[in-house]
């Protein structure tokens, strides 16, 4: 037993100068529904339908925000139209979607589809097809 | 442009497309006469389901490599289906030192006139020393 002590003692010793301190920061701001944030190692941040999360490092700074309503801009623009303001003829469907990738240099790729129509720029092509 | 750049958005793209599923169920009829002025509200030429699945895969992988991406998908305006479902899903990852990873989805949506899912998944990660990831999922149905 007393040959064991001195071993365990030591282990205990090295695993705690062997971890090493840190001091993990997170700086944020949020202004306008629009966060930043900064710190000292990896950040990342994610907003998931207003509420933004943002994490540290390895996890041990931790804020969170939560936005504002949409604006009245967004909701305007996606007002439905009840069955009283509706012709008898349901208005023409307008699908879009659409992909945009940038990287360093600039834009890279750029897909859309939109009303039977589907455009794919890149930094060497331009197509259009019509269907 | 390298195959790989190419291909993630293609097949996000086809992920964004409506993706239509057999579908099952039933709802308990607790009122009948309200369910079928529920039901009347649907509008000739609409579709009884609609489903939009809308899905981003986005990372920086080198050092200091910058990578954003955004997509957008929006549903025909006007129609009301009778369920509606919409699915908001992305992956943003800042792999090297130092690099930058930027995802924005959105996806507009009606609501249906019985039931409307909306499922908003997320997976956001900065791994690389100094690195920053920065995803925004919004999942907006209509009024």
């Amino acid at each position: 037993m007393s040959k064991i002590r001195p071993f365990v003692l030591a282990f205990v010793l090295t695993a705690i100068a062997s971890a090493s301190a840190s001091a993990e920061t997170l700086r944020c701001r949020s202004v306008n529904n629009n966060t930043t944030c900064s710190g000292s190692g990896a950040v990342s941040c994610q907003t998931v339908n207003g509420r933004t999360v943002c994490v540290g490092g390895n996890g041990a700074a931790i804020q969170s925000f939560r936005g504002g309503a949409p604006t009245p801009e967004e909701l305007q623009e996606f007002d439905q139209p009840g069955r009283e303001d509706l012709d008898d003829a349901p208005p023409p469907a307008k699908r879009r979607h659409s992909i945009n990738r940038w990287d360093a240099n600039g834009p890279v790729l750029s897909i859309e589809q939109s009303d039977g129509r589907l455009r794919l720029h890149t930094r060497r092509t331009a197509i259009a097809i019509d269907r | 442009m390298s195959l790989r750049s190419f291909v993630l958005p293609a097949l996000a793209l086809f992920a964004a497309l409506p993706a239509s599923a057999q579908e099952t169920g039933g709802m308990a009829l607790r009122g009948p006469a309200a369910m079928l002025e529920r039901l009347e509200q649907l509008q000739p030429g609409c579709r009884l389901s609609q489903t939009s699945v809308t899905v981003g895969v986005n990372r920086a992988s080198g050092a200091h490599a910058q990578a954003r991406q955004d997509l957008l998908t929006t549903a025909p305006g006007g129609c009301r289906p009778l369920v509606s479902t919409q699915v908001v899903a992305g992956a943003n990852l800042g792999l090297g030192p130092g690099s930058n990873a930027e995802q924005s989805i959105q996806a507009y949506g009606p609501r249906g006139v019985l039931a409307t899912n909306a499922y908003t998944r997320g997976y956001n990660l900065a791994a690389g020393p100094r690195s920053t990831a920065q995803q925004r999922l919004f999942n907006q149905i209509g009024r």
